[in-house]
């Protein structure tokens, strides 16, 4: 967790003092990293004969999950929201970006700029928290409860993440649970702001 | 790139991985060599996620105005679906057993 915390500070201070062609070739450079990270979570599962077993016999919580956490990030964000004197549709919306930052801030954006704004910070907070938090979260909680906390970013960026700290056999309940949240973040967004009447 | 062609290709990537490992058959040194590999891939995607992150003037600006409320949405989206999740675990589990 220390080292994931101090890779992050070394690149936010990176990010600081480096020209912008710099930072475009490491999000770029990044993109293809993460390809190749998911093809070697791909071979390592290819080894593990067992794990399709435990898929299969474990399916219905493959589905359930990634609804739950659908479920639980709408209503935990919107009641901690309210506390802190948001509204109660904006922070509903703030949360129902799953983790998905270019996506929430750019919907969020074209009903208000602030609100916009608010969606991509609380959505990289939380892929950022999901990264720091996943290595606890695991070994203490339950695998189950790391690929809650990485949302729509469990079957990209966090989806090495669990499979080093939660094991291989949960690589495919990551990767399911993060494409269906990713899938329900425009229909999410949608529907609270239809609810809203924006 | 839209949201349909990213999934489709990391789909894809843990696919080609999946076929590459079914042909190769790697050892246990191989596959420990890409334990460390998944591991260096993981440390350089948060760095590069650092640099843009401090490149981002958005960001910089929304904390001081907006940190505190956007901390506090994404502490309580984080925190129920973890409870969730951990409680839908626990129950499907005990109903296994």
């Amino acid at each position: 967790m220390i080292a994931i915390v101090c890779i992050l500070a070394a690149g936010i201070a990176l990010g600081r003092i480096l020209p912008e062609g710099a930072y475009r070739l490491a999000g770029d450079g990044a993109q293809y990293l993460l390809y190749v990270l998911v093809a070697l979570v791909g071979v390592e599962l290819a080894g593990r004969s067992d794990i399709f077993a435990a898929a299969k016999a474990r399916w219905k919580q493959a589905i359930l999950t990634p609804l739950a956490v659908a479920l639980g990030s709408v209503a935990g964000g919107m009641a901690a929201g309210v506390l802190c004197g948001l509204g109660a549709w904006q922070a509903a919306a703030i949360a129902g970006g799953y983790g998905w930052y270019s996506l929430s801030s750019v919907v969020l954006a074209q009903v208000d700029a602030q609100l916009g704004a608010m969606a991509f910070l609380a959505n990289v907070l939380r892929e950022i928290l999901a990264i720091i938090l996943m290595p606890l979260l695991c070994r203490r909680l339950s695998p189950w409860a790391g690929i809650a906390a990485g949302g729509a970013t469990a079957m990209d960026v966090t989806l090495g993440v669990v499979s080093q700290h939660a094991g291989a056999e949960y690589a495919p309940f990551a990767f399911i649970s993060g494409a269906v949240l990713t899938a329900l973040t425009p229909v999410t967004l949608g529907i609270i702001m239809a609810l809203a009447g924006v | 790139m839209d949201t349909a062609a990213g999934m489709a290709i990391l789909a894809l990537a843990l696919c080609v991985g999946w076929g590459i490992g079914k042909w190769a058959k790697p050892g246990p040194k191989a596959a420990r060599a890409m334990g460390q590999g998944q591991k260096i891939c993981v440390w350089v995607i948060i760095l590069a996620m650092g640099i843009r992150l401090g490149a981002d003037e958005r960001v910089f600006e929304a904390i001081g105005t907006l940190g505190a409320q956007a901390l506090a949405v994404t502490i309580g989206a984080m925190a129920a679906s973890i409870l969730l999740a951990y409680a839908l675990g626990r129950a499907m589990g005990r109903r296994k057993t």
